[in-house]
Parts: structure tokens; C-alpha cells; sequence
């Protein structure tokens, strides 16, 4: 059951998209952290926002909050244009830093309270508020604990608790599960998707690439560019075919040798299984052949050879290593 | 041994990382020793605004002239013929801070002091300076013995005799130096210095406090999580300040009792001139605060900035010494510092019952101070945000 916390999205805009931008750039000095960024977010989807360390990820959620200007580009967050309607973003979206961002000093509800009395929620309102976000995040039994005492998971939950305290419509959330154990993580997402299908738009970045298979849709950065946006089954469907497993006693051997052949783009070692990424989709029993050959000649040799369903990780690995083509 | 020689070294990259804190550890004691070097270096009262009204116009009344004209303590202003108007306009001007003396030549001091007559020279001092008022009275005393070994000589010269006790001590010394001591007639120094310690209280308090603020936020990056909230740079500001200001009244009435209590401090200012002032220095020295710690990157480049601006600022102020006991070449960096206006309106307005008219132009630098500094406070944080 979806309690009232989760209605934030009640509004009738013409205009659909959560986040718009268009060609949205950033430099700092002379490095391009984001450039010429294109990307729709729908409205009342998760959005998972990918891609390596140093991506570009914070940056573009920066500018879409109103934190940084952006040097080049435009970009419209929740309908208003970022460079003049920051009033009206600042009411319509939330935002939860990567790094924990509360005041350590301070127990958990009097920051809760603090961050909804700056937006006019105060009174009884708050009293509700608190009530109702507290239980929904199953936080109540920290109300009283100062914020800087807190373990990681729980820090992670005070901190959305207070992103959501005036129910936006559109959340940006940076590496929310950063630090978080799996159970934890688990009931974070549990309350994402519920938020989702209260009407909130949520913009999550995230480095768990189980997580980013559970959004809508997903955008991959690489080196402050969109390389790739789609649902996560659309982005992996590219690399169907082109995913061969070889169960492998010897992974190093075999890996490096594998790798030398022409037309394999990546091996990856899952213990004793290797992931081969070809450059293009190949008949896997065409190319068993060539890769036991291989193998064996590297005195290595391959147990068994078979095709193997592509996940978001292929995708996203074969990107950082510059190796997949972008579409 | 060799792990103390690591984190030495490790402190050392720090410092060299934090070029601004280098370059404070390494300009500042040099700053600090040309500023204190000049200004108190050289304690000495100087050309303390004088005026002499000489209503005699004869041949003492000239030799004290001559002899104030001649010093160096006095920066004399010499009015002839005067009147009693002339009088009560020292009086005011004496209040007012104008002069730091006056001298009153009686009519007829020559001729009474010729006679072997007792004649009286008034002097009126400002005796809330502490420093001032010992060095005009010891001026003119000299003054005076000279002129009645003189006067008792001529005497001699005529005919020696005297009927009396009485009669002969008038004529070893006839002109009799009569001082008053305004508005601190025990000479006190705390009267003088207890204002000026105030002042320095709530500037250390109100710029060290301030200015850690809001590089705190910066330091914990919840300054960005308050830039996503609907407030305003404006609010921040004002939000920001408002508990300190509130705080630093409170500091300001526990002192004030405490200087009344402790040393018998004469509080008996005009309260709105009192409050004008107070109100007005805190705002103004909170203000500068905000602009140290948004410029800050944290905590601790803050309080060096705080440090920057405090010291120089307690040296050049006035506080303990009054700034006309500083060479001209350091005084006009004093009047960069709200302080100066603080102490010298705060004392005159506890001691000398000045008005709000009395003071204005320090009431005006004050202000204008806030003005800049709350201006300055607001544009930063709303560019600093990008
Ligand atoms: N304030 C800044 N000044 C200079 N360079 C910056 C600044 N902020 C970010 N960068 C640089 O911009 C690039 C993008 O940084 P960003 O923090 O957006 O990456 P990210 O995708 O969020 O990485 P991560 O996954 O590690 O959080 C990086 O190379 C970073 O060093
Ligand atoms: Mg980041």
C-alpha cells in the first residue's frame, strides 16, 4: 500500500519529460567533465544513470539542481528551464548528495525538521510529515540518535527521508546505496519502486549493476559523454549474440590468449568461466571451433564452449573499456 | 625517529597544498611586527587639540601661549578677546570631542600677578583620556612654575616684604593653576579603557564565531544541500547571522554590567545612542565575518582570515591606546576598522553623554560598513553557489 508520502507527482505540465537536456555541458578549466549531454528522462520512471568513476555523473546532477552552471547547453528539470526557473526546480525536485550531506550534530528529526521548515512545512503538517516518512523508511527507531552516529545504511535513509520531506516530484538520488549492505540496499530499492509508482520520477546513480537492471531505463556516461540511454533489456539485447562462455581450467592462460584472436573485442574471468565478447554477432558453434584451437595451442584448453545471455556488466564493461560500439 | 621524519614531512605537503595558509604563516608575523612596531612603539601624546582663551591680553597671558604654542602636546588654537560665549563653546566642543583642553586666561591675570595679587588660570580637560589629560596637566603646571619664579623674582626685585604667611606665598606664586577634570574626574583608566576592551570582546567573538559558519556547512557539504532548499542567499545571510546577533547582545549587556560591577564603570550613556552603536558594530563586524567564511574553503582558512582581520584591527583601533598616540603614517589603516569608530564612539558616549548628532559620522562609518559588508556577503554567496 502506497501511503500519501509517495503522492508527490500531482501536476499537469505539457510538458512530459522529468529531465530534458540538450546538449548540456560543463568544463572545468580544461577538462570537459559533461559535454554536449542529450537526455530525456521520462516522467514517472526510475532512471538509472551509469557509468564510470569520474563519468561525469555528479556533475550533470549538479547542474540539473541548480548547483553548478553549466557552461554550454540547456536543460529543462521537472518542465522549468534550469537557468531561469530555479525557484520552481527547487520546490518540484529533491536532492540526496553523494556524500552524506546532514548536519552530524544534530538527531535525526531535528534535521528532518530543519530541511521541512526551510520549505515551509512546519506545525502540524511537519508532525504528519515526519509521522508518515519515518514509518514509510521504518526510521522511527533513530528518531532521537544524532545523525553523525549513524551506520551507513541508516545515514543513507535519514538522508532520503530528508530529500523527501516536501514530497517532490522528481528525485535526484547520487550513489544512494554507496556503502549500503545488501539487505539494506534491498529494502532502499523496495521503497524506491514505491515511490515510483506514487508518481515521483527518480534519478538514481549507481555503480550496482543489479540495481541499474531494475530501473526503466538506463543511461551509460563515458568520459562526461551519453554513450547510451534505453531500457536496460534494449541496451543488453545489443550484445546478443556476440557473448560466448568458456568453462576453462586455466583462466589466466586462456584469457590472454583469447584475447589476442581477431575478432574478439573483451574476455572477462567469472572464476572458471570466461566471458568473450566478439565484435560483431557470431554463430557461437562456428566459433567454438576457432576458440578451442586457440585455447589448446596456449596450453589451456577449453572445457566446454557456449552462448551466454548478455547482462547490463557485459554491456558496461565492454563500454569502459572503449571496446563496444556506441550506438 | 624515522616515522616523526614522515608525518613532519606529510604536514609539510599539507602546507604547501594550502598555499593560503603558507603564505599566513608566512606574512602575517611580518605584517603583525611593521603594524605593532608603529603603533605602539611610540606611545607619546602629541598635538592634542587645544585652545587657549585669553581674556587678559597682557604679558602672562602671552607667555602661556607661547609656551602651549611651543609644545609639542598641544595643537594649539589661540582665541583673543574671549568671552564667556567663547567659554561655554569650549565647554560643548570639550564634550564633543573636539578638544581635549581648553585654557582660560582671566582678565586681569597680568596685572593681579604683577601685584602679587592670587590670580587663577583655569584649565578644563577631557580627563576620559586617560593618557591625554596627565600629559596636558603636566604641561601646563611646568608652565606655570616657570611664569610664578618670574613673576616672584620681579617681586623681590621691588621691595621683598609681605605682612603675612599668606601674603608671601602669594608672592613666590602668585598665579594659582586651577584644573578641572571632566566627565572622569578620578582620572580612571578603565573608564578610558574599559569601552575599548568591549569593543574587542565583541569583535573577537562576533568575526571568530561568524566567520566559522558558514565554511562549517562547506566542510561538511551541507552547503549544498541548503543551495537545493528554496532559500535565498539574502536568507542564508540573515538566518546565518541572526542567532550571533542575538548572542552577541546578550555578551555585550553581561560585560557592560561586569565593567560596572567590577571597575565602577560609568555606564551613563544616552541608551539610544549606546544601542545605535552597539547594534551597529556587531552587525557591521558580523558582516565581515560572513565575507571570511564564504571565501573560506574551511574552518581553518576561515579563523586565519578572522586572525587577519582582528589583530591589526586591535592594534590600530584605539582600544587601548587613543589613536592620536599613533603616527599619522598608520592612522588612516585605522579607520578601516569598524573598531575605531566603536571605541571612540563608545566612549564618548558613555563618558562624555555625547548624542546621537555627536556622533554621527562614526554612527555613518558603521553603518556604511554593514552596508558593504552585508552587500558583499550576499553577492558572494549567490556567486559562489555556481
Ligand atoms: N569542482 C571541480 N573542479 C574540477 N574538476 C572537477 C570538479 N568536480 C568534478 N570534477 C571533475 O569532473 C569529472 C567528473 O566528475 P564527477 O564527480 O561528475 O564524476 P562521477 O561520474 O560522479 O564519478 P563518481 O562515480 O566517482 O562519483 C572528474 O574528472 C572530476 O575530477
Ligand atoms: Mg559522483
Amino acid at each position: 500500500m502506497v501511503g500519501t508520502v509517495l503522492s508527490g507527482a500531482a501536476d499537469g505540465g505539457a510538458d512530459d519529460a522529468a529531465v530534458d537536456t540538450s546538449g548540456l555541458s560543463r568544463r572545468f578549466g580544461s577538462l570537459d567533465a559533461v559535454s554536449g549531454l542529450d537526455l530525456r528522462v521520462e516522467r514517472g520512471q526510475i532512471f538509472g544513470f551509469l557509468g564510470p568513476n569520474g563519468a561525469g555523473k555528479t556533475t550533470t546532477i549538479k547542474m540539473l539542481c541548480g548547483l553548478l552552471e553549466p557552461t554550454g547547453g540547456s536543460a529543462r528539470v521537472a518542465g522549468c528551464d534550469i537557468r531561469r526557473d530555479r525557484a520552481a526546480i527547487k520546490r518540484a525536485t529533491g536532492y540526496m548528495a553523494q556524500a552524506f550531506s546532514l548536519y552530524p550534530d544534530l538527531t535525526s528529526e531535528e534535521n528532518f525538521r530543519f530541511f521541512g521548515g526551510v520549505y515551509g512545512i512546519q506545525g502540524r503538517e511537519a508532525d504528519r510529515r515526519l509521522e508518515e516518512v519515518f514509518s514509510q523508511l521504518d526510521i522511527e527507531g533513530i528518531r532521537r540518535t544524532e545523525a553523525g552516529a549513524l551506520s551507513g545504511g541508516w545515514k543513507q535513509r535519514l538522508a532520503l527521508a530528508c530529500a523527501l520531506v516536501h514530497s517532490p516530484r522528481l528525485l535526484f538520488l547520487d550513489e544512494p546505496t554507496a556503502g549500503v549492505d545488501p539487505s539494506q540496499r534491498q529494502r532502499m530499492w523496495d521503497f524506491l519502486y514505491e515511490l515510483c509508482e506514487g508518481g515521483t520520477s527518480l534519478f538514481v546513480t549507481t555503480h550496482y549493476l543489479d540495481e541499474a537492471e531494475r530501473c526503466h531505463s538506463v543511461g551509460f556516461m563515458l568520459g562526461g559523454r551519453l554513450i547510451a540511454q534505453g531500457p536496460p533489456a534494449t541496451l543488453r539485447e545489443r550484445l546478443r549474440h556476440r557473448l560466448v562462455g568458456a568453462e576453462v581450467q586455466r583462466v589466466v592462460e586462456a584469457t590472454r590468449a583469447l584475447r589476442g584472436l581477431t575478432g574478439v573485442s573483451d574476455v572477462t574471468i567469472h572464476g572458471h568461466e570466461l566471458r568473450v565478447l566478439f565484435e560483431a554477432p557470431v554463430d557461437w558453434e562456428a566459433a567454438a571451433g576457432r576458440l578451442h584451437e586457440v585455447a589448446e595451442g596456449a596450453g589451456a584448453p577449453l572445457r566446454r564452449v557456449y552462448p551466454l545471455e548478455p547482462t547490463l556488466e557485459d554491456l558496461f564493461i565492454g563500454y569502459a573499456r572503449g571496446h563496444a560500439t556506441a550506438a | 625517529m624515522r616515522n616523526v621524519y614522515h608525518l613532519a614531512l606529510k604536514e609539510f605537503l599539507h602546507l604547501w597544498r594550502d598555499r593560503r595558509t603558507l603564505v599566513f604563516l608566512l606574512l602575517m608575523p611580518s605584517i603583525m611586527t611593521v603594524l605593532f612596531g608603529y603603533a605602539i612603539g611610540n606611545p607619546k601624546v602629541t598635538a592634542l587639540p587645544t585652545r587657549v582663551l585669553d581674556r587678559d591680553g597682557g604679558r602672562i597671558g602671552s607667555e602661556y601661549v607661547e609656551a602651549i604654542g611651543g609644545s609639542l602636546t598641544f595643537r594649539p588654537e589661540v582665541v583673543e578677546d574671549a568671552t564667556e560665549d567663547d567659554v561655554a563653546r569650549a565647554e560643548e566642543d570639550l564634550r564633543t570631542n573636539r578638544l581635549a583642553a581648553f585654557v582660560v586666561l582671566p582678565e586681569g591675570l597680568t596685572r593681579d600677578a604683577d601685584e602679587g595679587r592670587p590670580a587663577k588660570v583655569r584649565v578644563v580637560v577631557d580627563a576620559s583620556d586617560t593618557f591625554a589629560a596627565p600629559a596636558i596637566l603636566r604641561e601646563l603646571a611646568s608652565t606655570t612654575v616657570q611664569q610664578n619664579s618670574f613673576l616672584a623674582a620681579n617681586l623681590r626685585v621691588r621691595d621683598g616684604k609681605a605682612r603675612t604667611t599668606e601674603d608671601g606665598l602669594h608672592q613666590v606664586a602668585p598665579v594659582e593653576l586651577a584644573h578641572e577634570l571632566r566627565f572622569n574626574p578620578d582620572l580612571k583608566t578603565q573608564n578610558f579603557v574599559m569601552p575599548g576592551v568591549i569593543g574587542l570582546i565583541l569583535q573577537l567573538l562576533t568575526v571568530i564565531v561568524m566567520s566559522t559558519s558558514i565554511a562549517r556547512e562547506r566542510e561538511r557539504g551541507t552547503m549544498d544541500q541548503l543551495a537545493v532548499t528554496p532559500l535565498t542567499p539574502a536568507e542564508i545571510f540573515v538566518g546565518k547571522l541572526l542567532p550571533y546577533f542575538l548572542i552577541s547582545l546578550v555578551v555585550t549587556v553581561n560585560v557592560m554590567v561586569l565593567a560596572w560591577w567590577l571597575f565602577g564603570v560609568s555606564l551613563s550613556g544616552h541608551l539610544p545612542v549606546v544601542a545605535a552603536l552597539v547594534v551597529s558594530f556587531i552587525l557591521g563586524s558580523l558582516g565581515v565575518g560572513q565575507v571570511i567564511s564564504i571565501v573560506s574553503r574551511n574552518q581553518s582558512q576561515a579563523v586565519q582570515l578572522a586572525v587577519f582581520f582582528i589583530l591589526p584591527a586591535f592594534v590600530l583601533s584605539g582600544a587601548f591606546t587613543p589613536i592620536e598616540t599613533q603616527p599619522e603614517a598608520v592612522r588612516p589603516i585605522a579607520y578601516l576598522f569598524p573598531l575605531t569608530y566603536f571605541c571612540r564612539g563608545f566612549r564618548a558616549a558613555l563618558l562624555r553623554q555625547a548624542t546621537m548628532a555627536d556622533l554621527r559620522v562614526d554612527l555613518a562609518a558603521m553603518a556604511l560598513f554593514v552596508l558593504v559588508a552585508f552587500g558583499a556577503s550576499v553577492l558572494l554567496l549567490r556567486s559562489r553557489r555556481d
